[in-house]
């Protein structure tokens, strides 16, 4: 196999008493859209700095296409940053500001100016290259922002929480647009994001951080699909979770039976467990597949949209919210439905922290 | 008229009176005097004296000059204070700022008088040199150019660097971080960044220093000789010695042109909101002129040339973005200098001798003792702190309003109300003192407690102001809104919800006021002595004749007090 583009051996980083980052390893290939996700105070930001040189790490080594970059100034590093309020130099044009690195590289003016066009075209700004930051919309600035990240062709560009300041259509936007710069480009990226639906849409594999370490790595659609703990479940997406106590080929929670199909990541029979059930992965009606069928009251139906949310009461013990289309047959509260949750459906949490 | 703009108007007319009545007609009928002959026709005899023998030249010379190095100085000395105290953490901004505020809102007075000691025969520094054997009998070093450049720098360093801070302060600092990122050594960030960033700080510091050098008298007076004469110390010869109000007109309408020159020069270049430090960094009027153009251009370029010296030397600067340890160092040297002539001057008031000496001997309390029961260093004493507590309240109650009047103006009523506020600040306090003085002794007000509070207020009103303005800004007016739509009319909102929240500032701007008016000399000078004096005038009379521990003493008490009432005003402005 392939060295890893970037290569991140037990990097830890403490403040006095307090750990900001656990010893981590983390190796991002090149090319990769990598996400850090998580809450503030997971530790992701202090990650993506000790990448970027901008925090000496307290152990650990950082390897940038097999050789070690630890101790390397973040001016020598050459990678590029894109900032959560952009950090665009004031007092400079935009041309100017996209030219910083260059000049900073001692480049040719000629080479300068046509690698500014190139960088301002690509990001659909030419026509703004005189002005001054302060004359340009927010979603202007952070594509400013990106095109002096990317214009001097750094070996990875780090981005941190960078359309965390905007409004959430332009979000949205910018989302969109970065997916195509970064396929356009193939640039090695890591992106640090606490919304875990930019997460993923844009990335390639997640890694999912809290308490100051990473909780799980993974594909999008996996960590959406096959969360491994709590926490997980929880932080990425809708959930319904339901404790009880590991019997052969499921758990018992609340009186109910729940057959899983992964019956591997369950504990031994007597212990407690947790198992997972995603909303939308609870179907109305008797589908006659094998797994979990039950009834119960429609407490609460909320219209989202395109999509309408229920509240089912089961029993006294469990509650269960379920996703369903908006034009599916409509239901009413307090009416008595019947659902079906197939056993491939019910995903085991690992035990741990409730 | 809108009901909301007259009520504007209105809250502003008190302000205006007194700059009007006190402030500007003084000085333009005091002014015209420079050209009245005795029987009040018109003549330029007066103005074209300045022409004579050259000294008026020479002296106007000797002012510039001497303001310029003094300008030159506290800006290099005091760009590395402010940036450490802009750059801090939460607590050591505490530090630097009692230490560099401390000396601020203490005594000028007393300041200048700790030089004397400091640089005399019998002082510190000559018995240093003594006994390291650099020399073999005590120098004069004082009553000379370098004297009098220390003295008046070490009085307006804190003037510079709480100027700078206000900009620096509002650097974005992820700024040097990204040029970091982006491969820029941190000495070229620091050209390309963040000194032209935080310029129009530099500039307008250089302004208020320059101008307050140049309308300085204590320190060219007492720590200078003849060739140290400045304009100022001229215009009191004139007005005191020898009466000739002509004269003393020409020569203030000399010292407010070049005031005002300068101002309008800054003005053009930089524009006068950073003056207040309300200058946002990006709205610099002529940001992307030719001048700033070429600034930038050597800035970047010196940068960019030591950047190459590091790479050459192979040399490893810190990694991570923090304080540079030399900067640090840089800093406490500053410090040190502005505490100096304070922690210097204290332990010789405790002498037993009737002269000065280093290391002082025979320690006790004789002229503590000596001050206290002096009936006219006591009547001075009353009669300052009345004069003090009436200036803090005649300057709160005028200024709060006009503050908030301010506050709800916009364009250019906004910019016409604020440039009248602080005008006071751009006239050389000795002008004021002296066209006062001249209404004054019409007026039969010379002397009088009633003139000197006038005269202090109009002194005080744009510090206090610009104080007022920050404190209101920080409130959040959604409280107003809040209380309204519970049912609170106006004048009850502002009773019950507005002033118990803004009090405790209101408060520290009064006690500024009443810190200014403690240490105010100009007005006071050409009063009478005798019951009617101030303590500064009192201490100043006693300066000029001979300095003895017994005023040593004197300064230490005034310090003691004065740095009672500013750690109150910094506690009660952290406490809002």
């Amino acid at each position: 196999m392939s060295q890893p583009k970037l290569d991140i051996i037990g990097i830890t980083k403490r403040y006095g008493h307090a750990t900001a980052l656990e010893p981590t390893s983390l190796a991002v290939e090149a090319g990769e859209f990598m996400t850090l996700l998580g809450p503030s105070g997971s530790g992701k930001t202090t990650l993506l700095m000790m990448i970027a040189g901008l925090t000496e790490p307290s152990g650990g080594v950082i390897r940038l296409d097999g050789s070690d970059i630890t101790a390397l100034p973040a001016y020598r590093r050459n990678i590029g940053v894109v900032f959560q309020n952009y950090a665009l130099f004031p007092h400079l044009t935009v041309a100017e500001n996209v030219a910083f690195p260059l000049r900073m590289r001692r480049q040719s003016d000629d080479a300068i100016r046509s690698a500014v066009a190139r960088a301002l075209d690509l990001v659909r700004l030419p026509h703004l290259a005189a002005r001054l930051p302060r004359e340009l919309s927010g979603g202007q600035q952070q594509r400013v922002a990106f095109a002096r990240a990317i214009v001097f062709e750094p070996e990875i560009v780090l981005m941190d929480e960078p359309l965390g300041a905007l409004d959430k259509r332009l979000r949205d936007e910018l989302k969109l647009e970065i997916r195509r710069l970064h396929r356009d480009l193939g640039t090695t990226i890591v992106y640090v994001t606490h919304d875990q639906e930019e997460a993923m849409l844009l990335s390639d594999r997640i890694c999912l951080m809290n308490n100051a370490r990473i909780e799980q790595l993974d594909l999008p659609t996996a960590l959406y699909e096959r969360p491994k703990t709590r926490f997980a479940a929880e932080f990425v997406g809708e959930s319904n979770i339901l404790t009880g106590r590991v019997e052969p080929a499921g758990i018992v929670a609340g009186g109910l039976h729940l057959p899983t199909a992964h019956l591997s990541l369950l504990p031994g029979p007597g212990a407690e467990a947790s198992v997972l059930i995603r909303p939308e992965r609870i179907a109305l009606g008797a589908t006659g597949e094998r797994g979990l069928a039950m009834t119960g009251i429609v407490t609460e139906v909320i219209g989202l949209g395109g999509t309408r949310r229920l509240v089912v009461r089961v029993n006294d013990a469990i509650e269960l919210t379920v996703l369903t289309f908006s034009g599916d047959k409509p239901v009413a509260a307090g009416e008595t439905v019947s659902l079906t949750v197939a056993a491939e459906d019910i995903v085991p949490l690992a035990s741990g922290k409730p | 008229m809108k009901p909301r703009a007259w009520s504007s108007v209105l809250l502003l007319t008190p302000a205006g009176l007194l700059l009007a009545a006190f402030f500007i007609a003084p000085i333009g009928q005091f002014l015209q005097q420079g050209f009245l002959d005795r029987e009040g026709g018109f003549t330029l005899s007066h103005a074209l004296r300045l022409r004579e023998a050259g000294t008026y030249a020479d002296v106007m010379w000797t002012s510039l000059t001497i303001s310029f190095w003094v300008t030159v100085f506290s800006i290099l000395s005091g760009y590395p204070a402010a940036y450490v105290l802009a750059n801090a953490d939460r607590r050591g901004k505490g530090f630097w700022a009692l230490f560099i505020l401390l000396p601020f809102w203490s005594s000028f007075l007393v300041r200048t008088f700790a030089w004397i000691v400091i640089l005399g025969r019998q002082g510190p520094v000559n018995a240093a040199l003594l006994a390291a054997g650099i020399s073999d009998r005590p120098q004069e070093l004082l009553y000379s150019w370098g004297a009098v450049i220390i003295g008046m720098t070490n009085v307006l360093v804190p003037f510079a660097i709480l100027t700078m801070v206000g900009v620096m302060e509002r650097i974005d600092k992820t700024l040097m971080t990204a040029a970091g990122t982006l491969g820029a050594r941190p000495v070229q960030a620091f050209f390309r960044i963040y000194l032209p960033l935080s310029m129009p700080g530099v500039t307008a510091a250089a302004l208020l220093v320059f101008i307050t050098a140049l309308g300085f008298f204590m320190a060219p007076a007492l720590l200078g000789s003849a060739r140290e004469t400045m304009i100022t110390q001229l215009i009191i010869q004139q007005v005191s010695d020898l009466v000739n109000w002509h004269f003393a007109a020409i020569l203030c309408l000399l010292l407010l042109a070049a005031s005002l020159i300068l101002f309008a020069v800054f003005d053009r270049l930089v524009g006068v909101s950073a003056l207040s430090g309300t200058a946002s960094l990006e709205t610099g009027r002529q940001a992307r002129s030719g001048a700033n153009h070429a600034a930038y251009a050597i800035s970047a370029a010196i940068g960019d040339a030591l950047a190459a010296v590091a790479e050459m030397l192979g040399l490893s600067p810190p990694r991570t973005a923090g304080l540079a340890l030399r900067t640090r160092i840089w800093a406490m040297f500053v410090v040190l200098f502005l505490v100096a002539p304070l922690l210097l001057l204290v332990p010789v008031s405790f002498t037993g001798n009737t002269y000065l000496s280093w290391p002082p001997v025979n320690p006790g309390l004789r002229w503590y003792s000596q001050v206290l029961t002096s009936p006219a260093w006591l009547s001075a004493a009353a009669r300052s702190f009345i004069v003090a507590l009436a200036t803090a309240a005649v300057t709160v109650a005028i200024a709060v309003p006009a503050a908030f009047a301010f506050l709800r103006l916009s364009g250019r009523s906004a910019s016409a109300a604020f440039a009248l506020l602080i005008s006071p600040l751009l006239v050389p306090r000795m002008v004021i003192a002296v066209s006062l003085f001249y209404v004054f002794a019409q007026l039969g007000l010379v002397g009088t407690a009633t003139g000197l509070v006038i005269g202090h207020a109009i002194i005080a009103l744009p510090y206090v102001f610009i104080a007022v303005i920050a404190v209101l800004k920080t409130y959040d007016r959604r409280l107003d809104q809040a209380a309204a739509s519970l049912g609170a009319s106006p004048l009850r909102t502002a009773r019950h919800v507005t002033l118990p929240v803004i009090s405790a500032g209101i408060i520290s701007a009064a006690l500024f006021a009443f810190i200014i008016s403690l240490d105010e000399l100009n007005i006071a000078l050409f009063a009478a002595g005798g019951l009617q004096s101030t303590l500064p005038k009192m201490m100043w009379d006693e300066a000029t004749l001979q300095f003895s521990p017994l005023l040593a003493a004197a300064s230490t008490l005034v310090l003691a007090i004065m740095s009672a009432v500013v750690l109150l005003a910094a506690r009660l402005r952290s406490s809002v």
